[in-house]
């Protein structure tokens, strides 16, 4: 393999991959959520555009993309137009670091499916996704209007809270992997033989409400409320700036997933690896594997958004500082204790 | 090559928008440039290779310290606000001390160069960071940990003090 292209034209086709791989999962994603949502409620859904509807989402961003882009006259120019782009940054750039599979030899070149691996990964990821609070909230201030605001104060102080149990039951992940590198962390789960998720349930539940509740998704929209406040934080946009905001809701959806299924259920990893009559589950590529499990967590998302009534805020804020910033505590101590006695 | 182009980007941007944070009239934008301060810097701590500062960075000053800042300004409506006058000696304080603090950085630089650093394996500091942490410096930790809590409880004591009857 030439240096131009093991050099120049693998990254860029990597960085193209890393914007196009979410997009891709937002554009099913919301016609699979329109789909099974309204099945679910007995209606049919989008079943026009497309078989069954799976160009729905498309015709959708079209029609976003003529709209007419209105700003209000009393709106904060600056902070009103950067503000999706924020959002979209945050989601979009956590991807550079989500393993999507295991490292494909081609001759003696090794193609690594994730643009970087740090020992610090997993930091950096939450990081990066605690970042689109800055869109939300400027956003709903820059509106100049009363709903936006009252959307992204809420939007912020849920965020915030419920950073700190994704915080404590990430720890417990680090702890039992000894890494914070994620490439590692799928690692360590195949050398053990025991996803973290089935080791540390606790962890999982907890983590999992928390992201949840982090990605402003229903039962915790409470933000965007829209029988309380219309829309919540992007009342005011309209046009492709609204379409950003969608989409990297979605984006972040996706990145959730993605977490949940490296930190928890083994990434790329393929189900019962030592089960002898199973053995053609490592014919399939990890890639694959890793696609079907996040499949199953953004479903798990929707499915949740149809069961579920919303809560009210204050049940909100209860459910994370009494029940379970102290469960996550209590586990992490549990976590620690039996790796120490181990 | 590439990590000096990538490093500059980000050390001029830091520079840029850090400028831009003391010049905006408007709080909200001075915070929305400490921000994009506060990423460049992360930016330049990744190209330096110390990426456990980096994603601190971006965690704690990033999510939480900025995010601090934009609640404090919604909150405290700063259009009442009026820009105070200042009297002479304040006004020399406010120029004379980052004048003398760049003078001693400018001094510092030029009079120890830039030594390389020795190469180290990657992310190697980040697991001699814990555990100096926990061996040598424990002391240190541990109290500064102390003063966190003591400052925790002390923020809800005060907060709690006016719902002293609230059932809940």
């Amino acid at each position: 393999m030439t240096p131009f292209v093991a050099e120049f034209l693998i990254p860029l086709g990597k960085i193209a991959a890393v914007i196009l791989y979410p997009m891709v999962m937002v554009v099913v994603m919301i016609w699979l959520e329109r789909r099974v949502v309204a099945l679910m409620q007995g209606r049919l859904g989008p079943n026009r555009v497309g078989f069954q509807g799976v160009l729905q989402p498309v015709a959708d961003a079209v029609k976003l993309f003529f709209k007419e882009d209105i700003m209000q006259r009393r709106a904060d120019k600056l902070l009103f137009n950067i503000s999706p782009v924020l959002v979209m940054f945050s989601s979009l750039l956590a991807f550079c670091f989500v393993p999507l599979g295991e490292p494909i030899r081609i001759g003696t070149y090794t193609l690594t499916l994730w643009i970087a691996e740090s020992p610090v990964g997993l930091l950096i990821v939450l990081g990066l996704s605690s970042i689109s609070v800055f869109g939300v909230i400027f956003g709903g201030w820059a509106s100049n209007s009363k709903y936006p605001l009252m959307g992204a104060l809420r939007s912020v102080v849920q965020v915030l809270s419920y950073e700190i149990p994704i915080g404590l039951t990430v720890l417990t992940v680090a702890f039992v992997a000894r890494s914070m590198d994620l490439v590692e962390i799928v690692r360590r789960q195949e050398s053990s033989g025991v996803w973290h998720g089935f080791l540390m349930p606790v962890s999982f539940v907890v983590f999992w409400i928390s992201a949840v509740a982090e990605t402003n998704r229903a039962p915790f929209d409470l933000p965007e409320a829209e029988s309380e406040l219309v829309a919540g934080y992007h009342t005011e946009y309209s046009g492709m700036k609204f379409a950003y905001f969608y989409m990297a809701e979605y984006a972040h959806m996706v990145l959730v997933s993605s977490l949940v299924v490296i930190l928890f259920f083994g990434g790329w990893l393929p189900p019962f690896p030592s089960v002898k009559a199973l053995s053609f589950v490592h014919v399939v590529p990890g890639f694959i594997w890793y696609l079907i499990k996040i499949m199953f967590f953004l479903y798990l998302y929707v499915w949740i958004r149809a069961t579920f009534p919303r809560y009210r805020f204050d049940s909100l804020i209860r459910l994370v500082w009494k029940w379970l910033i102290p469960l996550s505590l209590v586990n992490f101590l549990a976590v620690a204790l039996l790796g120490y006695l181990r | 090559m590439i990590t000096l182009a990538v490093f500059s980007l980000f050390g001029v941007l830091a520079v840029v928008s850090a400028v831009l944070v003391v010049v905006q009239k408007n709080a909200m934008h001075s915070v929305l440039y400490l921000a994009f301060t506060v990423l460049a810097t992360a930016g330049v701590f990744f190209t330096l290779q110390a990426e456990y500062l980096g994603a601190i960075q971006i965690l704690v000053y990033g999510g939480g310290i900025v995010v601090l800042y934009i609640f404090v300004i919604i909150i405290v409506n700063l259009k009442e606000i009026v820009p105070e006058q200042r009297r002479l000696i304040p006004k020399i304080f406010l120029v004379g001390v980052p004048v003398l603090l760049c003078a001693e950085v400018v001094t510092l630089v030029l009079r120890t160069g830039f030594p390389a650093a020795p190469p180290r394996e990657d992310g190697a500091g980040f697991k001699e960071m814990a555990e100096m942490f926990l061996s040598s410096y424990l002391l240190p930790f541990e109290a500064a940990s102390v003063l966190l809590l003591a400052v925790l409880v002390g923020a809800i004591v005060v907060a709690r003090r006016k719902h002293i009857d609230d059932p809940d």
